[in-house]
C-alpha cells in the first residue's frame, strides 16, 4: 500500500555506499644532539642508535579490513656536520622484518621524505606490532669525533595519512 | 522497516494537533487547552480509541533525496545532503495514544472535571554534521592536507527520546460568559529515557611545537544518560517493564498545563495554552556514561637510547585515561518532556446552525444558547520547545459545518521548511457517538517518500449533552 504511492526509489542503492576517510595524525618525533653519539668519557663515537616500540594501530579490525593507503612523512632537520642514515623497521610479533626503508639525512640539511604503503606492501605492513628505529651516524671524512661542547642537533618529526575505503 | 523509514524522513513538527485545538466539539481538545469550552454535561472517551496520534519526519531530509532512481550515484547524492543540511535539522517522532479520558461538569454548571491517562513516546535528534563530516572525509580537505584549527564541537550531538504514562486531572472553569480559564495537573512515570543533550567541547588540530601537529581534545564534557533500558550491561526492556513503568513504577514526575479561552464577542475568539511544563527523575535501572578533560597529543616523543624498550603507545594510553575521564554514572536524573505553547484567534461568521444536543436544559437553558457559525476562519501559531531551538509553526485554517453532525476542517501551515502542507480532517456526531480523525500535509501522500512529513489523530467518545 505504501509502495503503491510512492515514487520510484531504489533501496538497493543503499549496496553501493563507498566512502574514503582520510585521516591525518602526529607520529613519532625525536630530537637528538651531539652527547647521544658519544660514549660515557667522551672518548668514543656511539655510530648507531636504536629504539623498538610497540605499536598497537595495525591490530584492529577496523585497519585490517579498511586501510587502503598508508603515508609517512618526516621532516628531519640535521645541523651535524655528518650524515645520517635513519631507517625504519616494521616488524611482526617474531621481530622479523615485515617493511623497511631508509632514507639519508645530508649534514647541515634538511630532508622531507614520503613513503607511501598501499598494494602488497601494505598488506605486508598490516602484520606488523613493532616498529624498530635505527639511527646511523657517518663517521667524519678526516676521522674526527665529535666534540661535546659543539651543539648539534639531529631534529626528527613526522606525521602519518591512512586512507580507509568504507563500503 | 520501509514505513518506519518513510516516516524518519518525514517533516515534523511533534504535537502540532491543530484539528484539535479549539475544537470545542472534540474532548481531546481540552487535552491541548485545558481552558477549552466543553459545552456537553460528560464524555467518556472509547478506552485505546479516544485519542491517537502519530507525528513522524524530518525538517529537511526526504527518502528521495538519497534514494532516488535518478541514475545520479548515490555517493554524490549522500555527500551533497551530508553538506547541505544544517546542523539544526532534525528528525522527530511523537506518538500519544488515550487509554483512558473521562470528563464532566460539576453542578455548578462552570467547572467541567476531565482526567484520564494516556502514554507517549517523543523522540528528537539532531544532525551532528561537523562529527558526521569527520567521520565521513576524515580530518583532511580533498587534496589530502589536514584541516588546521578547523573545530569539531561535540554540542551538536544532541538527541533525546522518552516514553512515559501520564495520569492527569484538569478543570475548564467559565469564569463568565467570554473567559473560560482551565489548569491541568499531571503525574508522569517514565517507562524510558535516552537522552545526551548537554555536550561541551571540541576537536582540532594545530600546528605542533615538537612535531608537525598537535591534537586536541579542549572542555570535553559528553553525557549520555538512560533508565529503564540496560541492567547489568543487557538490554533490559521489556513488556514487563514497559507495563510496570508506566503505571507508577519508579520514575516519577509531576507537570502542568494551562490555558485560556477569551470570547471577545460572539463572532471573534482567542485562546492560548502552555503544555507540559514539568520533568520526570528516572532513577530505574540507570546506565549513564559521561566523558571529561582535556588532551593534547604531538605524537609519540622517543627518547634514544634507552637500553629497556618503553612502551610508548601504553604509555600515551594511560597519560589519555588520566586526562580524559571515563565513567559509568548512576547517579537519578531530571529529563524535561517538551513543553509546548499554542494560540489562535477563530472568527466565525455565515448562518448560525444550533448545535446537535439531545436534552434542552431548561435549568440552564444550555440547548438553546449553544450554536457554532456555520463557517470558522482562524489562525494557529504553535511552538514546542527542543533541546536546542523551539520549533514553531503558523497555521491558517477553514472550517465548515456541513450539518449539524458533520464538521469539516482544512488547515493550510506555514513553517521554515514548507509552503505546502495541507491537512484536512472532519467531526462526526452520530448520536452520543464522536468520531474525529485528521491526517496533515495530504499532499506527502501522494509520494511519502519524498515528503518531510506524516501525521495523523483520531479518537472516538462518547458525549452526553
Amino acid at each position: 500500500m505504501i509502495l503503491s504511492c510512492t515514487s520510484t526509489v531504489d533501496f538497493d542503492q543503499l549496496e553501493n555506499i563507498e566512502f574514503d576517510q582520510s585521516f591525518t595524525a602526529s607520529f613519532i618525533f625525536l630530537n637528538l644532539t651531539q652527547n647521544q653519539f658519544l660514549n660515557a668519557d667522551n672518548s668514543a663515537e656511539v655510530a648507531t642508535l636504536t629504539d623498538v616500540s610497540i605499536i598497537d594501530i595495525f591490530n584492529s579490525e577496523y585497519v585490517q579490513e579498511n586501510l587502503v593507503q598508508a603515508d609517512f612523512n618526516f621532516d628531519v632537520e640535521n645541523t651535524f656536520n655528518r650524515n645520517f642514515d635513519v631507517e625504519f623497521s616494521f616488524l611482526n610479533e617474531d621481530d622479523s622484518i615485515t617493511e623497511s626503508f631508509t632514507f639519508n639525512v645530508p649534514n647541515n640539511g634538511k630532508l622531507n621524505h614520503l613513503q607511501r604503503f598501499d598494494g602488497l606492501g601494505l598488506l605486508s605492513l598490516k602484520r606488523s606490532r613493532k616498529l624498530r628505529i635505527t639511527i646511523y651516524l657517518q663517521p667524519s671524512s678526516d676521522l674526527s669525533i665529535l666534540d661535546k661542547d659543539v651543539q648539534m642537533n639531529l631534529n626528527l618529526k613526522s606525521s602519518t595519512n591512512f586512507i580507509f575505503k568504507i563500503n | 522497516m520501509l514505513l518506519f523509514l518513510c516516516f524518519m524522513m518525514s517533516q515534523s513538527y511533534a504535537q502540532n494537533k491543530k484539528f484539535i485545538f479549539g475544537n470545542n466539539d472534540i474532548p481531546q481538545s481540552l487535552m491541548v487547552n485545558p481552558g477549552a469550552e466543553a459545552n456537553y454535561r460528560k464524555h467518556i472517551g472509547i478506552p485505546l480509541f479516544s485519542g491517537i496520534y502519530v507525528n513522524v519526519g524530518s525538517n529537511n531530509l526526504t527518502i528521495t533525496d538519497v534514494l532516488a532512481k535518478d541514475g545520479i550515484d548515490i555517493n554524490d547524492k549522500l555527500r551533497n545532503q551530508l553538506f547541505r543540511m544544517k546542523a539544526t535539522d532534525f528528525v522527530t517522532v511523537n506518538e500519544q495514544l488515550d487509554i483512558i479520558n473521562i470528563g464532566y461538569k460539576l453542578h455548578n454548571d462552570r467547572d467541567y472535571l476531565n482526567f484520564g491517562f494516556y502514554q507517549e513516546f517523543d523522540f528528537v535528534a539532531y544532525y551532528p554534521k561537523e562529527l558526521t563530516i569527520l567521520f565521513y572525509q576524515g580530518n583532511t580537505d580533498e587534496n589530502g592536507n589536514i584541516n588546521l584549527n578547523n573545530t569539531t564541537n561535540f554540542n551538536e550531538l544532541n538527541f533525546k527520546g522518552q516514553a512515559f504514562g501520564v495520569f492527569h486531572a484538569g478543570i475548564s472553569r467559565k469564569i463568565n460568559n467570554k473567559l473560560n480559564v482551565g489548569i491541568r495537573a499531571k503525574l508522569y512515570s517514565g517507562i524510558f529515557n535516552v537522552q545526551s543533550v548537554n555536550n561541551k567541547g571540541n576537536f582540532k588540530s594545530v600546528l605542533g611545537e615538537n612535531n608537525v601537529y598537535q591534537h586536541e581534545l579542549n572542555n570535553i564534557d559528553f553525557l549520555i544518560q538512560s533508565s529503564g533500558l540496560i541492567k547489568n550491561d543487557e538490554f533490559a526492556l521489556s513488556g514487563k517493564s514497559i507495563f510496570s513503568n508506566m503505571f507508577l513504577g519508579g520514575n516519577l514526575g509531576l507537570g502542568v498545563d494551562a490555558g485560556f479561552t477569551y470570547n471577545l464577542n460572539d463572532k471573534l475568539k482567542i485562546s492560548a495554552s502552555l503544555l507540559d511544563v514539568g520533568f520526570i527523575s528516572y532513577s530505574k535501572d540507570i546506565s549513564s556514561y559521561k566523558v571529561s578533560g582535556n588532551y593534547e597529543l604531538e605524537g609519540v616523543g622517543l627518547i634514544i637510547p634507552e637500553n629497556d624498550p618503553i612502551p610508548y603507545w601504553e604509555d600515551l594510553r594511560v597519560d589519555f585515561d588520566e586526562q580524559v575521564e571515563r565513567k559509568e554514572v548512576s547517579k537519578t536524573y531530571f529529563s524535561f518532556p517538551s513543553a509546548k505553547f499554542n494560540a489562535s484567534v477563530h472568527y466565525g461568521f455565515g448562518k448560525q446552525i444550533r448545535k446537535y444536543t439531545s436534552i434542552i436544559d431548561c435549568h440552564t437553558n444550555n440547548g438553546f444558547s449553544q450554536y457554532n457559525y456555520q463557517n470558522e476562519l482562524g489562525v494557529q501559531l504553535y511552538s514546542i520547545f527542543r533541546p536546542k531551538l523551539p520549533q514553531t509553526a503558523a497555521t491558517v485554517y477553514y472550517s465548515r459545518r456541513i450539518s449539524n453532525f458533520l464538521q469539516t476542517k482544512v488547515t493550510y501551515t506555514l513553517d521554515s521548511y514548507s509552503f505546502s502542507n495541507i491537512g484536512i480532517g472532519f467531526a462526526a456526531r452520530i448520536r452520543k457517538f464522536s468520531l474525529y480523525a485528521s491526517v496533515d500535509n495530504v499532499l506527502g501522500y501522494k509520494d511519502l517518500y519524498d515528503s518531510k512529513k506524516m501525521s495523523l489523530s483520531l479518537g472516538m467518545n462518547l458525549i452526553f449533552d
